[in-house]
């Protein structure tokens, strides 16, 4: 797992012409101040040593910019994004791209609860593993995950689509609306109301796709598709029994 | 007459009203209940406001200056309503009310967009803010509002950049007085095509919204997440975190450490678009016992006057906003009685009333989304009886008469300014009155569970 002496040596070659920022003495208010400045003018800005602090690229707006923070990131990373392009080399905490609106995130690293938690539009890209809570609330956008999702990931899901190629843990898809979740690998259980569906026709063009523009290779183990069944959606006597135990 | 015939006649119905005896345990509206629920299979759903009697802010009385004091002149001398709310971390706009009374969150989809629309701009000509509540920013209500409050609940219903900017403050939803510890409630008939559109919903679903933040649980976290809010909105416009009235103490102080600026408490007379019954009954404190609590705990932190406190719940009219500002309330927020000032339980309509089975002064029906006057509904045709302009005039009376009897009061108690009343201007009609508000029981010195001299 990357950290934050591995990546600093690891730095990608594209961003010869990038604007370097050390958030080391910088308060949360201002660093953010620059990134948003910053963000606007050049494509790419480097930030050093977010040792995994928390609010870190939150509200940022632009699209063209590339944000590259050199190591791992505390709570709320890239919150309330609306366009930028952010990049973690490392793992992320909390609430990762929480209410973003359009953009995308890359993390090099895993992610702790809730990445992605009510998230509107945009990707998140997680190379690690999601923790649990990954995509809760979402209710638009993708979230790709090369490891595995924790614990009642996609709860509550209005809309949108959770992708974890390596696997789930216990209650994956609890009490969905409109979400879909696409999983390979092992799943410990299935949450409330979730039900395996069969992959239809323009399910596997969409994923084909994904992967391709991903740069993936279509996963070993099948994919599954988790959806809501629907059975909590209406607050009917005859559901008395599911609503007594849930 | 033999005994066995004394007995019996006795037992006959209707003599000296014995047949006609109600069982205080099983009285009327208790057998009618368990029916209702034999027949539902679930626990009842209601809107409105709870159904039992409480210790309230009308158990408290002002003193007026008499000898110690001085009146001010009723009719003729000034007394300052200016409000502001949230310079704790100095933010650029701190909302600036003209009046310590504002409207609280209602969500878009429990209120129909008329109700909204009049709402907002009943509240901007009397220089007062309106809340969105939990179902996301309506264009008409930002129209109209000159200043909103955006409201964060669990469900983060259009909760984007975009909208967050477009607030005039933002309140952290930690829950709310009618049914603490749940989520919201919108049922089916309300989900209609705008208002699941604005929570990403499919139409028609009964809706139970999440109670826990989707990516905060502790203060701690809390801490973080108000951070990260005071990041995106540039530290432009307050924060609030509104929490309904349980372990007042505890959770003010949690809240205030956590960062907020201003502390929303909602007593448990608080209403609801939609509620469990037994939530709205049996959970949370009274009003008058969580102002008190909240202010005290500010006070032990050092707090009160940084932190601002709001308290909604119940409030009716201006002495029970007066009542809130003297136990140390900033401001008060108030639901139902904007509604009733909207026409919510007018004598109109009356055959709209009879069909949900109630009649104006007892409807509570706002869960149907059959509201007869057009208020708690997303039905077009009875929309369209709320007119916008005329309702939004009937609140704006209501507001001006609400801060005119808060004013006559704070002038008859000597005060140029209601934000100096003080709680040694009231008394306690009440044991329980004076044990909850902190304030002496009329024609003593006496408050219960105080020690004198500690
Ligand atoms: C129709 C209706 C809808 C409400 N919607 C919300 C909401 O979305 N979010 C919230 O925090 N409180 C909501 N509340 C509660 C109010 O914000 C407030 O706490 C309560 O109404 C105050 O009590 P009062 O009505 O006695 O003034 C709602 C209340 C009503 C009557
Ligand atoms: S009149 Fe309308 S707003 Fe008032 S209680 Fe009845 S349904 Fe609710």
């Amino acid at each position: 797992m990357p950290n934050d002496t591995s990546t600093e040596t690891q730095l990608p070659e594209i961003m010869p012409d990038a604007v370097h920022i050390d958030a080391e003495g910088l308060d949360a208010q201002e660093l953010n101040r620059q990134l948003r400045n910053l963000s606007q003018f050049h494509s790419y800005v480097v930030v050093h040593n977010p040792r995994a602090r928390h609010n870190l690229g939150i509200g940022l707006e632009s699209s063209s910019c590339e944000i590259h923070f050199l190591g791992s990131v505390g709570y709320y990373c890239g919150g309330f994004n609306a366009g930028a392009n952010i990049v973690v080399h490392g793992n992320a905490g909390w609430g990762l791209g929480e209410a973003m609106a359009s953009g995308r995130i890359v993390v090099k690293g895993s992610t702790a609860w809730a990445a992605g938690a009510g998230m509107r539009g945009g990707t998140i890209i997680i190379e690690g593993d999601g923790g649990p809570r990954t995509g809760i609330a979402m209710k638009g956008g993708d979230i790709f995950v090369i490891g595995s999702v924790g614990f009642m990931s996609g709860f509550m899901a209005h809309r949108g689509k959770l992708v974890a190629l390596g696997g789930a843990g216990d209650a994956l898809g609890a009490s969905m609306y409109e979400g879909r979740i696409f999983v390979a690998g092992p799943v410990a259980s299935l949450g409330a109301d979730a039900l395996e569906r069969e992959l239809d026709e323009a399910d596997l063009r969409e994923l084909s796709k994904d992967f391709e523009q991903l740069g993936l290779p279509w996963p070993q183990e099948p994919i599954r598709k988790i959806e809501a069944e629907g059975r909590l959606w209406y607050f009917d006597k005859h559901e008395g029994r599911i609503w007594r135990s849930i | 007459m033999s005994g066995a015939e004394r007995a019996g006649s006795g037992d006959l119905p209707g003599r000296n009203g014995g047949g006609m005896r109600e069982s205080p345990i099983w009285d009327r509206y208790v057998i009618e209940e368990i029916q209702a629920k034999a027949d539902l299979g679930r626990y009842r759903i209601s809107g409105f406001s709870l159904h039992r009697q409480l210790p309230r802010l009308d158990d408290l009385v002002f003193l007026p200056a008499a000898m110690t004091r001085m009146p001010l002149e009723g009719y003729r001398e000034n007394c300052e309503t200016r409000t502001v709310l949230g310079r704790r971390h100095g933010c650029v706009r701190p909302l600036d009310l003209s009046i310590p009374v504002y409207i609280t969150s209602m969500s878009f989809g429990a209120l129909s967009w008329n109700a909204k629309a009049a709402l907002g701009r009943a509240a901007s000509s009397v220089g007062t803010c309106t809340c969105t509540g939990e179902g996301g920013m309506l264009t008409e209500e930002r129209e109209e509002s000159t200043l909103l409050v955006y409201q964060m609940t669990p469900s983060r219903y259009l909760l984007d950049l975009e909208h967050l900017r477009q607030a005039d403050a933002i309140e952290v939803a930690m829950g709310q007085g009618a049914k603490p510890g749940t989520g919201g409630l919108l049922p089916g008939a309300k989900v209609a095509d705008r208002v699941a559109d604005m929570r990403t919903l499919p139409k028609g679903i009964d809706q139970r919204s999440a109670v826990r933040h989707p990516d905060f649980l502790g203060a701690d976290d809390m801490e973080v997440k108000l951070e990260e809010l005071r990041i995106a909105t540039d530290n432009q416009v307050p924060i609030f975190v509104k929490m309904p009235a349980c372990r007042v103490r505890e959770d003010v102080m949690i809240a205030a450490k956590a960062g907020a600026d201003v502390i929303v408490i909602d007593g448990m007379e608080g209403a609801t678009g939609a509620s469990p019954e037994l939530l709205l009954d049996h959970t949370g404190i009274p009003t008058i016992a969580a102002v008190s609590q909240a202010r005290q705990a500010l006070e032990d932190m050092g707090l009160y006057g940084v932190v601002n406190l709001v308290v909604s719940g119940g409030i009716k009219n201006g002495a029970d906003a007066a009542k809130a500002l003297a136990l140390g309330a900033d401001a008060v927020a108030i639901g139902t009685a904007a509604l009733i000032a909207l026409n919510c339980n007018a004598p109109i309509y009356l055959e709209d009333y009879d069909r949900l089975g109630t009649a104006p002064g007892f409807c509570h029906h706002c869960h149907t989304g059959m509201c007869p006057v057009g208020i708690t509904t997303q039905e077009p045709e009875l929309v369209e009886r709320l007119e916008v302009e005329a309702a939004a005039e009937r609140v704006e009376n209501f507001l001006n008469a609400m801060v005119m009897e808060m004013t006559l009061l704070a002038k008859a108690c000597g005060k140029s300014n209601v934000h100096n009343l003080e709680s040694e201007d009231l008394r306690a009609l009440t044991i329980e009155a004076a044990a909850m508000a902190g304030v002496p029981l009329a024609g003593t010195d006496w408050i219960p569970g105080r020690v004198r001299g500690i």
